[in-house]
């Protein structure tokens, strides 16, 4: 096995690439090893995407070369990689909606019948296989599309398997698993490496490493700052190396006494059968934080609160007046903002500009006699964008060429602008930088400092720990328990998330 | 019976097999003639022109795209027809191999233009269709010219209440289900019209896929071309244009999504049978020529707005 550690099966030497003349990538090197996993982490906009896309075939490098086996080697397509044994699980899915999932992972290597038509009983049982050696579940026969995230995301990394691949690149595999999912994929990457597979993960959440890396590589501004075996390394110095600079105190000091001044109440509310009997308290200027396992109707919740898709029955009081939020609109008439969990997809219009993006709520205030006002416009970009510290070019620039956490400030902005007295958060750090993350608590603090309050929706246990006042679990769609903000641990919150309500200890808290 | 993701677009035709059992009953009860031997005859040969060019625009319509172009590419088909078919000796397998070729060089433009020249399929679909009826137009100006009178003895040759242009109409069919379903090929264009990029990333040669579906729609329409030429037994530069639309019309009313990746091309089968109906209804119940247009319109409209209602159903439940 110690022969084996040091054989290198793809490596890059001295990449580089830039993008429209800005650098991002400076002669970085690269080796993925035959049984190790290599933890790569950055800030967004580090490289580390780029990287992973020229060492996949997505992208060529401007200088440097990629070698496989000892021998230079180009790939012409991420599909030439993957015929070569490189296969990379983006972020973004790849799965086709309208498929079942079996037709997903085998997509490309359907098996035939001796007609040369396809044998569906063969595929799906092919499939189940593949599955079955990650060691997930998920129903083969079900439309892609009827799937929670973390299914399709088992799937698209049992599509990646499927391909025999030798070099496994996983872009944020855990950002839609829970912890017992990401347990079972950890499981499932040290048994290929020890199959002699090479790994490569990215992640933003240091605490995985140590779970299931060998190595950690870190990437910023476009060079690597730091390349250790992973018991050689604290998570501290991680960060440090990262973001160039110490941070000792991840969340902002919470407040220590919640407002008796509620300014959501929900009462007994319900939504068809995915929400039943929920009833929750935001006091004035605090955070209120929702955690539970994936699909656990938190998604419904955060909806419903914004009028998406409405509660079916319950009542909902916003200051103490009963409030009737059949729609977005009517949520915002009563002060509500949402941050939704896809910004790509509803945070943000993407093609238009990051000052289009930030004043869209307050056309109304930036018109002079009917027509947009352009200066107003602009100040309005320009004092958002210098407000929550947004990195880019100009105001002019089309969002979609920011980076994750950057694009998550821009929805921020947005909201802020329209002055909220409820921000109802989904997700709001889901695949953004450390930097960043830290950005938004802080933000967070300072706005509940001010009057505001905060509903945040997470699956990070330590973002719903650190951040959250008071902490309300959701188990199968109702509340599973309650725990003051101080007092939560992570093994509190797992036990009320798999529905051991008595058993956590925390039981009911008094509505304040 | 049917495994994976066929269920799911098998389910999505049904509602168009249920509206054309509705209306067969409907029919029945309504009208005498209805359920008569020769009605049910000419039904099935009206609607086998429409059914076979709604094929090929499943084909382009499953993989994201639209073919505009149907319609004129039958006209021209039948214009060859009129033209070569009574050519002494070689003329039946020409003007036959001619109306083919023709259409799948209609097809090969379309999927260039769309792939290479990245042209929207509604607009360049559009474009070859005029060009192709001014062809059309230039070769035969007016309705009439000679078909060969073997060829329609061939086409038109009874088994029960199949001729033989329906018996044709129905292995297009049985072909069709199985490429599109059972076929790597067929699993590619469902794949590009889920998403392209990503079928591209998975080793799909989506581009190949987009022009061999316009291709196919080309020859299915020439095809269904020789099939209209012979039942009014001439050529006509301009009696295709309306099937353009309809046979749009008859894939989604069959469940064929507009957007591309799902739907089955037998509900395609459904929708054009079900077009067919209402026209062959309307005819027997004496309704004015301009009229039927409104109310073959307004079935539509509604017959669309059920899915809409359906589909939202679905996504929201």
């Amino acid at each position: 096995m110690q022969t084996n550690q040091n054989e290198v099966i793809l490596a890059g030497c001295g990449l580089c690439k830039q993008f429209s003349g800005n650098p991002v990538l400076t002669g970085v090197s690269i080796a993925c090893r035959r049984g190790n996993v290599l933890a790569l982490v950055g800030e967004n906009g580090a490289g580390k995407s780029t990287l992973m896309n020229i060492l996949s075939g997505g992208l060529m490098p401007d200088d440097g070369r990629l070698e496989m086996d000892g021998e230079e080697i180009v790939f012409s397509s991420p599909h030439a990689a993957k015929a070569r044994g490189v296969a990379f699980v983006h972020q973004e899915l790849s799965l086709m909606e309208n498929m079942t999932v079996g037709e997903n992972i085998m997509l490309g290597q359907e098996p035939l019948t001796g007609r040369r038509l396809i044998s569906q009983r063969a595929l799906h049982r092919e499939a189940e296989r593949i599955l079955a050696e990650i060691g997930y579940h998920v129903p083969v026969e079900r439309i892609v599309s009827e799937l929670t995230p973390a299914q399709k995301q088992m799937t698209e990394i049992a599509k990646a398997w499927a391909g025999k691949p030798r070099v496994m690149i996983l872009d944020e595999p855990t950002s839609s698993l829970n912890k017992t999912e990401s347990d079972q994929l950890f499981r499932f990457v040290r048994r290929i490496r020890d199959e002699g597979v090479s790994v490569v993960l990215i992640t933003h959440r240091l605490e995985e490493i140590p779970l299931a890396c060998d190595d950690v590589m870190v990437l910023k501004d476009g060079e690597m700052t730091a390349h250790e075996r992973v018991d050689r390394i604290t998570r501290d110095e991680i960060i440090c190396r990262m973001v160039g600079r110490e941070i000792t105190n991840t969340y902002p000091a919470r407040c220590k006494a919640l407002s008796a001044d509620l300014l959501l109440e929900l009462r007994d509310v319900s939504l068809g059968r995915e929400l039943s009997h929920i009833s929750m308290a935001v006091p004035r200027g605090s955070v209120i934080g929702v955690g539970g396992l994936e699909g656990q109707g938190q998604y419904e919740l955060a909806r419903a609160l914004f009028g998406i898709r409405p509660f079916t029955a319950g009542e909902v009081l916003v200051a103490g007046q009963p409030a009737r939020i059949r729609s977005p609109r009517s949520a915002m008439r009563h002060g509500i903002a949402y941050v939704p969990d896809d910004r790509k997809l509803e945070g943000l219009v993407l093609p238009l500009s990051v000052g289009e993006n930030i004043s869209m709520l307050v056309l109304k205030q930036l018109c002079a006699r009917g027509l947009l006002n352009r200066r107003k416009t602009e100040a309005c970009a320009l004092e958002g964008m210098e407000s929550l510290r947004i990195r880019a070019h100009s105001h002019r620039q089309p969002v979609a060429s920011l980076s994750g956490g950057n694009q998550q400030k821009i929805v921020f902005t947005k909201w802020l602008q329209f002055k909220p007295k409820l921000l109802v958060l989904h997700e709001p750090t889901r695949g953004i930088d450390v930097q960043s993350k830290l950005e938004i608590y802080e933000l967070i603090r300072s706005l509940t400092a001010q009057g505001l309050s905060v509903l945040i929706f997470t699956s990070d246990m330590l973002e719903l720990i650190g951040l959250s006042d008071r902490i309300y679990v959701l188990y199968e769609g109702a509340v599973s328990g309650q725990l003051c903000g101080e007092d939560a641990t992570e093994e509190k919150i797992m036990q009320l998330s798999a529905g051991l309500g008595n058993a956590a200890g925390g039981g009911e808290v008094p509505h304040v | 019976m049917f495994k994976g993701s066929l269920r799911k677009h098998l389910w999505q035709a049904m509602p168009a097999f249920a509206i054309l059992a509705a209306m067969i009953a409907f029919a029945s009860v309504f009208s005498e003639k209805f359920a008569t031997y020769a009605n049910i005859k000419n039904v099935i040969s009206q609607s086998s022109t429409l059914a076979i060019a709604a094929i090929g625009q499943t084909f382009v319509l499953l993989q994201g795209g639209i073919d505009l172009s149907v319609g004129s590419t039958i006209s021209l088909s039948t214009v060859i027809l009129a033209q070569v078919s009574s050519v002494p000796g070689v003329g039946i397998p020409l003007a036959l191999i001619t109306a083919v070729l023709a259409g799948a060089l209609v097809g090969l433009i379309n999927g260039l233009g769309v792939v290479r020249f990245r042209i929207p399929p509604m607009i360049i679909t559009l474009s070859t269709g005029s060009l192709v009826k001014g062809i059309a137009l230039l070769i035969q100006p007016k309705p009439g010219g000679n078909i060969s009178v073997t060829l329609l003895d061939i086409l038109t040759a009874k088994a029960g209440v199949l001729n033989t242009s329906s018996l044709m109409a129905l292995a297009l069919y049985a072909l069709a289900f199985l490429t599109l379903h059972y076929t790597r090929y067929g699993r590619q264009v469902y794949a590009v019209g889920n998403d392209a990029l990503h079928a591209r990333q998975s080793g799909v040669a989506a581009d190949r896929v987009v022009v061999t579906t316009y291709m196919v729609s080309g020859m299915v329409a020439a095809v269904a071309g020789m099939v209209l030429a012979m039942r009014v037994f001439s050529g006509d530069p301009l009696i295709g244009d309306n099937y353009s639309m309809d046979s749009v019309a008859a894939a989604v009313v069959g469940g064929v999504s507009l957007i591309g990746g799902s739907g089955s091309v037998l509900g395609a089968l459904a929708g054009a049978l079900v077009l067919g109906m209402i026209n062959n209804m309307m005819n027997m119940l004496k309704v004015f020529a301009y009229y039927q247009y409104i109310i073959k319109g307004a079935i539509l409209v509604l017959a669309l707005l059920v899915f809409r209602i359906k589909r939202r159903a679905r996504t929201t439940c």
